[in-house]
């Protein structure tokens, strides 16, 4: 692999081209954005770097040696200006710059970076007090970096996640270990950075997601989105991913390799995530990956249990314009209670039908839509914290990692097949989060049950069962 | 199986009994995205520019301004567009031009052969080309990608030279009718008349001076079609 040229007798590098060049797999044309051709030219030609081809063409399959896709119609040729000959571009990862087969994938093949130095003390400067399931979650995340175990944990919406990796972080920081937490969720990753870089205040972070100003090679600690990820390889010692079932990452199997390609061979790898899918479980059965389950939420208080109602023919309903009868007297009084109010829509069309139901039957209540095009949904979701906002309808895009304090939560049409089993569940999560206020109502308006509702509630009640069999549940104490 | 070239998600196209007869050319956008896209009523719009407009109109504001103009004002004969520009072009053209996602060029194929059949008759088509240097960092100049992806035959008429430091889109209204006219041909095109291909209809500088270089070459008329008004 890389060889260590020692320094004397040798020419002189870059020291800011090495660094933002180890553990990557830079396109050309991004290095050249930094610097000049001519820079690259002679590090080249001193053997201070290859190139590779970023396109492979074999005689079946072509195959992007960035993001590993191999699907043909993910693939595009035009004659190019710049070699004059037809040249095959990669579709898949072409909104983190164009792989073709004239542009190469450069990497550093000259002498190592030294390892990191280890962050001025205090590593960690975080004063809050773990709760009992998170402490215990914390003591096994340190041994499992120690030992450099494979570990999902699985913990319930609202169990403090975050806050049970810290101890972890900061030994693999002291241990001069580089570290990435990824997550497919931009919103998680600029919800992040501030956190960790309060709790890790002498550590060098930075936060990659697209059009991130929080750029930095030296980086110790990489707090991106999984699509970020393309960019690396063999960089991380420790890969914590977080949301590991969510959309794309689930959805894409580019992601994952990425996932694994960004990672050094003998690196720790750590899933987080609150609904694990059943390959993630049976990768657990098989003993691939050690598990951590955590039950109860850090505030010691139960899952709110999602109850369900029969909307019937809700469609006919709307398009009447009218809402349908047990919905409305589930929102009536808390409207009149000003209670926050959070409404997940199957799909966009029926979530504007509702807005202008909504609009015309009271001209007081403040309510907003969001979806994921939405320019203003950043905005939009900061008002509702705000509470400049009582009621906000939203599609999937709010499922997961949004806390609003009080809130109360209802699902339209959750018989809708995007409403999957861990969908409900992370939507229920957003109820009863905040210590203060530990209680929210969950209700899943339907026209029809599903096994996906279904399975959902006996998922929350298993969920809280186990937390008081456990005895980690406030009431089970006093 | 088919994807959309937009969301990439795959496409199940309707089969009737009329294709077992005449195949029909698939969509290469789905309906999702297809939906987001506003093509442009050309009943109501300013019959010189293309913009939209409540009712039809012979010049709009900026036309009445640029029939004023004592160099440009008679060059553009007229100038029609595929779709109006909202966030969901705007987004598209950026993945195509500056992402440089070269196949974006195939969705607009079908529009603007049909835009294309409903323009005066011209004798040659021809993309509003970039200067040198931007071509090589683009690899693909968009103009002459939207006519090779809609199967129409072109000549390359214009060359242009100006600066390279400042894109079009980066510029001020007031910056883009100051500058100067940055294209030349060598082609002499005597009682020709030419139909301009390009991108974007914005301010409409870029496609006058184009014009006034192709009139200054002899051309009796010159009109234009964009993807976006």
């Amino acid at each position: 692999m890389q060889t260590v040229v020692t320094s004397l007798n040798c020419p002189p590098f870059s020291n800011e081209l090495r660094t933002l060049l180890t553990g990557k797999q830079l396109l050309q044309d991004e290095v050249l954005t930094k610097f000049p051709q001519q820079v690259i030219d002679t590090h080249h030609q001193n053997g201070y770097l290859i190139y590779e081809p970023s396109i492979i063409i074999e005689k079946h399959t072509t195959r992007c040696m960035r993001c590993h896709n191999t699907q043909n119609s993910l693939f595009a040729k035009h004659h190019c200006a710049r070699c004059q000959k037809i040249c095959t571009y990669c579709r898949n990862c072409i909104n983190m710059g164009k792989a073709s087969s004239c542009s190469s994938i450069v990497k550093w093949m000259g002498p190592q970076k030294p390892r990191y130095s280890i962050p001025t003390q205090p590593v960690l400067i975080w004063t809050g007090i773990l709760s009992k399931p998170q402490q215990h979650a914390s003591q096994k995340l340190v041994q499992a970096i120690q030992t450099k175990t494979s570990t999902l944990v699985h913990a319930v919406c609202g169990a403090g996640k975050t806050e049970m990796l810290f101890e972890a972080i900061a030994y693999a920081l002291t241990s001069q270990q580089r570290i990435c937490i990824a997550t497919p969720r931009r919103d998680v990753v600029k919800e992040l950075y501030p956190r960790l870089q309060q709790a890790f205040a002498t550590t060098k972070i930075e936060a990659l997601y697209g059009g991130s100003d929080q750029r930095n090679d030296e980086a110790q600690l990489t707090i991106a989105t999984t699509h970020q990820l393309y960019r690396y390889r063999h960089a991380f010692d420790v890969m914590i991913i977080d949301e590991v079932d969510a959309f794309p990452f689930s959805a894409d199997d580019t992601l994952m390799q990425a996932a694994e390609n960004a990672r050094t061979p003998d690196s720790t790898r750590i899933f987080v995530t609150a609904t694990p899918n059943k390959g993630m479980m049976q990768s657990v059965k098989k003993g691939e990956l050690q598990y951590i389950h955590i039950t109860a939420r850090y505030h010691g208080h139960p899952l709110p249990e999602p109850t369900t109602k029969w909307i019937g023919n809700w469609k006919k309903t709307l398009d009447r314009k009218r809402l349908p009868c047990s919905f409305q007297k589930w929102l009536e009084p808390r409207i009149k209670n000003q209670r926050p109010i959070l409404i997940f829509m199957p799909d966009i069309e029926s979530m504007h039908k509702i807005e202008s139901i909504l609009q015309s039957k009271s001209t007081t209540t403040k309510l907003a839509s969001v979806h994921a095009q939405d320019p203003d949904r950043t905005h939009k979701v900061q008002q509702m914290r705000n509470s400049e906002i009582q009621l906000l309808l939203t599609t999937t895009i709010l499922e997961r990692g949004v806390t609003f304090s009080k809130v109360e939560v209802a699902v339209f049409a959750a018989e809708k097949t995007i409403f999957t089993e861990s969908a409900l569940v992370q939507i229920a999560g957003r109820a009863g989060r905040d210590q203060h206020h530990p209680t929210g109502d969950v209700t899943f308006f339907h026209f029809g049950h599903t096994k996906a509702i279904i399975k959902a509630r006996q998922h929350i009640q298993r969920m809280n069962r186990e937390a008081k069999k456990g005895g980690w549940l406030k009431g089970d104490n006093q | 199986m088919s994807h959309c070239i937009i969301c990439h998600d795959p496409m199940f196209p309707q089969l009737s009994w009329r294709d077992l007869f005449t195949p029909s050319i698939p969509e290469p956008i789905c309906e999702k995205c297809a939906s987001t896209l506003r093509p442009i009523d050309h009943n109501r719009i300013c019959t010189t520019c293309s913009r939209p407009l409540a009712e039809k109109s012979y010049a709009c504001h900026d036309c009445i301004t640029w029939s004023k103009h004592p160099t440009y004002s008679t060059t553009l004969d007229q100038n029609r567009a595929l779709y109006s520009y909202n966030d969901s072009l705007k987004a598209l053209i950026k993945r195509f031009k500056y992402d440089r996602d070269y196949a974006i060029a195939s969705c607009f194929s079908k529009k603007m052969n049909e835009v294309i059949k409903i323009m005066p008759s011209y004798d040659i088509l021809t993309p509003i080309p970039l200067n040198e240097q931007r071509l090589r960092d683009r690899s693909f100049n968009q103009s002459e990608a939207l006519l090779i992806e809609a199967n129409l035959p072109y000549e390359l008429l214009l060359t242009r030279t100006d600066d390279t430091t400042t894109r079009q889109a980066k510029k001020s209204k007031r910056d883009r009718h100051t500058t100067e006219n940055p294209f030349e041909t060598a082609h002499h095109l005597a009682t020709k008349s030419i139909l301009l291909i390009d991108d974007l209809y914005t301010t409409g500088t870029t496609i006058r001076h184009a014009a006034y270089t192709l009139k200054q070459a002899g051309a009796a008329k010159v009109s234009s079609v964009t993807v976006g008004r």
